[in-house]
């Protein structure tokens, strides 16, 4: 099952996220970050480029 | 995991049912439309007030919204929601004296305000999408949400 996990600590969030393809879990975040406050910093992991690169490489073969 | 983003939390006007119940989760009470927040009175010299007191629209005292922390009695120091020239809302407070209660039960600057707050928008969010969600304070006193998402 995919996850989202939203941390506050010190008036500073972090929401973090889990099980998603690629750029999914930008568009699933995209709301609550928005109505947390101001973004200040966005990591990708490997597992974000792992499967965006899957995702390239699909809509390359049709 | 797939991605992580850091966010300083802010407060809107139009969160205010959300910051009452994160309020009141710490056993403060927020009084609302109440128009001056009871403080010392006066700025004195020497003292650094913070960055929550810069680009504020009103002067000290003055507030939307009030603040009382849990055991608050008829005198002591309030805090104050009070709307920032960005228009947000901002947390301030005279820390000196009584003010030390709000301190404590609240974070300095409201820190601990606004880590529930955003609690409490993390579950609201998902209890619109229909998301289970599952909240659980850290050892540390992190606040932490989980989403789960179909």
């Amino acid at each position: 099952m995919k996850r989202i996990r939203a941390t506050f600590k010190d008036g500073k969030a972090e929401v973090k996220t889990f099980g998603f393809q690629g750029s999914a879990c930008l568009d699933a975040t995209r709301d609550l970050e928005k109505a947390l406050g101001k973004v200040t910093g966005d990591i990708k992991t490997a597992e974000f480029r792992q499967t965006a690169e899957v995702e390239a490489d699909a809509v390359n073969r049709r | 995991m797939s991605h992580v983003a850091a966010i300083d939390l802010e407060i809107a006007p139009t969160q205010l049912d959300a910051l009452e119940a994160a309020i009141t989760e710490l056993g403060g009470t927020l009084v609302r439309n109440q128009k001056s927040y009871k403080w010392y009175g006066q700025l004195v010299g020497g003292g650094s007030r913070g960055a929550e007191f810069d680009n504020l629209k009103t002067a000290p005292g003055v507030c939307a919204h009030a603040i009382r922390p849990a055991g608050w009695k008829h005198g002591d120091y309030e805090g104050g929601v009070v709307e920032a020239t960005d228009g947000t809302f901002r947390l301030v407070w005279d820390s000196y004296a009584t003010g030390v209660n709000l301190d404590r039960a609240f974070g300095v600057g409201g820190t601990r305000i606004k880590d529930h707050l955003g609690a409490e928008l993390a579950m609201r969010h998902a209890a619109r999408k229909g998301q289970r969600a599952r909240k659980e304070i850290l050892a540390d006193g992190t606040v932490a949400v989980d989403v789960y998402v179909d």
